[in-house]
């Protein structure tokens, strides 16, 4: 029976059509939830909106485990610096008002850098070894925020971030960081479908695959391995910033290990490796507990039944990583010929 | 003639354990040469030194009349040295084609990649018709032929092979040998590390005898196998 079911699940979620179908499906539900009034509307856009940002946090982990390979504990660091970066940058604080754009981009780019300079000393370390680094990292971030008090307000938290403003529109309530989290979704997809399928996006498949062949092909390891960690921490970065300012004000206690350990299920839960699937995991994992508070004190125990039965019949998690389709003939394939020239 | 590889007394740690105790060595273009020796004896590790996986604390490796002791391992497969790994390493989730193309990463001539392709195939015709399958459900033996064309789709000039026979079935080891010869009859020269001692100086101009770190004997196969020493420690024969 369980078979049965297995292998039904699977062939359903493998058809490229289902796929496209489903993505049409939830892209068009997604949308349309802040158009449309019906009872609790603001308590849906914020949950989904909430799981966007998840989705968010869930492509840069993406960058760092399923594509790079490199395990990754403590995510959460470079969202929390994203958002203390927008907090400093934007609230009475320090009485700094920057522009929403400037301050989300100066978030991102501070978390890359913060990101590279943590994956140097890393550079020869693997596996478990990155993960004990990462982790150690994640609470020692936590911990300035705790007690450098005179700069990060310690517990006590920045309050009163100012709401952004992108071209005159102010962002005052829920539905704009929905529609703005929904957009930067859709770039952050585009833009890493487009890594996957270039120089760097094989050159990661082969290090994730095996790291010595991949430096006996070529492959500059150490390179690679810092981009994309400033790649996942940039993304991080931005998603720290768009929670700071939605949320208006930010405590250390937002990004301590559960975080990093709930972006991690995320991923795994919508099946390593895959940028869709990070979508299905966001929704289930961070949505879902939400949306069953009406079960009250039995909604744990259903999510944690759901997520039993979820992984005793897909293990792989919903989509996971299709070995990228090289094309056939590499001297024929114009994307090929191009990454290596530029 | 100005040897093509030349290793000038190299001294490669692990920490603080002194694994090469000076290795002096020379591979002249064309040759086949093979470095032999029991476990542990600092084979692998002389190759690691070369495709700068590890970097000696002493002593030159120069390739081609240039100095690449220092230089960083995607560096050296680009001034065209190429290392089949110890132990059959393919990308397993990748398909045998996928493979190959991964070996030219680091080449800037895409046209002639295709060309090469079915180059190997012809060297390789078993490849050819797994082209389209997972590298990690080929049979051990095509692991080890995939891992061997991988290497060769970087126009190697230098082939270094780390024991190619490991796990091998007997007949397939012969045909690999083979396959080594025809590379190196093709232009491609080639260093060998290989236990099955026989074998390797069966195919090989010249070898070199590794023993805890140092060269204990070098010179041409024929006089390695005529050496009482080889005879009795490595081949087994009185």
């Amino acid at each position: 029976m369980m078979k049965n079911n297995s292998s039904f699940l699977k062939n359903i979620l493998d058809q490229k059509a289902f796929r496209t179908v489903l993505s049409a499906l939830i892209s068009v539900i997604i949308l349309s939830i802040p158009l449309f009034n019906f009872p609790q509307q603001n308590l849906w856009i914020r949950i989904i909106g909430y799981a966007g940002l998840y989705i968010i946090l869930g492509l840069g982990l993406l960058v760092h485990v399923g594509l790079a390979g490199m395990f990754d504990l403590g995510f959460a660091a470079f969202y929390a610096i994203g958002a203390y970066t927008c907090a400093f940058l934007a609230s009475p604080h320090f009485d700094l008002h920057l522009p929403f754009l400037a301050v989300i981009l100066i978030a991102g780019a501070l978390a890359a850098l913060i990101g590279t300079l943590i994956c140097i000393p890393v550079l020869k370390l693997r596996g478990d070894y990155l993960g004990i680094v990462t982790l150690g990292f994640g609470e020692i971030v936590r911990m300035l925020l705790m007690n450098l008090t005179d700069i990060t307000n310690g517990s006590q938290g920045i309050i009163q971030i100012d709401k952004p403003t992108i071209f005159g529109i102010n962002f005052n309530n829920s539905t704009y960081f929905y529609y703005f989290i929904f957009a930067l979704i859709a770039l952050l997809l585009f833009l890493l479908n487009r890594i996957i399928h270039s120089r760097t996006g094989r050159a990661w498949l082969a290090m994730r695959e095996d790291e010595d062949v991949a430096q006996m092909s070529g492959i500059d390891t150490s390179k690679y391995k810092l981009l994309a960690f400033a790649i996942g921490a940039f993304i991080g970065g931005l998603g720290g910033a768009i929670f700071a300012s939605w949320q208006g004000s930010i405590f250390p206690d937002n990004f301590n290990m559960n975080v990093s350990i709930n972006i991690l299920c995320v991923i795994i839960l919508g099946g390593l490796g895959n940028h869709f699937g990070v979508i299905l995991g966001a929704m289930a994992l961070i949505a879902l507990p939400d949306i069953l508070r009406g079960f009250s004190d039995y909604r744990m125990i259903i999510f944690g039944l759901l997520l039993i039965i979820m992984m005793i019949l897909r293990p792989q998690g919903f989509l996971p990583r299709k070995a990228p389709q090289f094309e056939g003939k590499s001297s024929s394939s114009p994307d090929h010929e191009k990454e290596v020239q530029s | 003639m100005v040897p093509l590889l030349q290793v000038k007394n190299i001294k490669t740690y692990y920490g603080n354990i002194c694994v090469l105790k000076g290795i002096t060595l020379e591979v002249h273009q064309g040759e086949i040469v093979c470095l032999i020796g029991s476990n542990g004896a600092g084979k692998t590790t002389t190759l690691k030194s070369i495709t700068g996986l590890l970097h000696p604390q002493e002593g030159s490796i120069t390739f081609g009349g240039e100095d690449i002791t220092f230089l960083e391992p995607h560096h050296i497969v680009e001034k065209g040295i190429s290392m089949v790994p110890e132990g059959r390493h393919v990308f397993s989730k990748l398909t045998t084609l996928e493979n190959l193309e991964m070996g030219a990463y680091s080449r800037k001539d895409i046209s002639a990649i295709q060309q090469d392709i079915e180059d190997v195939f012809k060297l390789f015709p078993r490849l050819k018709e797994r082209s389209k399958q997972s590298a990690g459900t080929l049979s051990g033996g095509e692991q080890q032929m995939l891992a061997i064309a991988r290497a060769l789709m970087a126009k190697p000039k230098l082939l270094l092979l780390d024991e190619p026979s490991m796990g091998l079935a007997p007949i397939l080891l012969e045909s690999i040998f083979e396959n080594v010869k025809e590379i190196n009859a093709q232009g491609t020269t080639v260093l060998l590390v290989e236990q099955n001692t026989k074998l390797a100086l069966a195919i090989a101009n010249r070898g070199y005898v590794l023993q805890t770190g140092s060269v204990s004997l070098s010179g041409t196969t024929k006089d390695l196998r005529s050496s009482e020493m080889v005879q009795k420690t490595y081949l087994g024969i009185a």
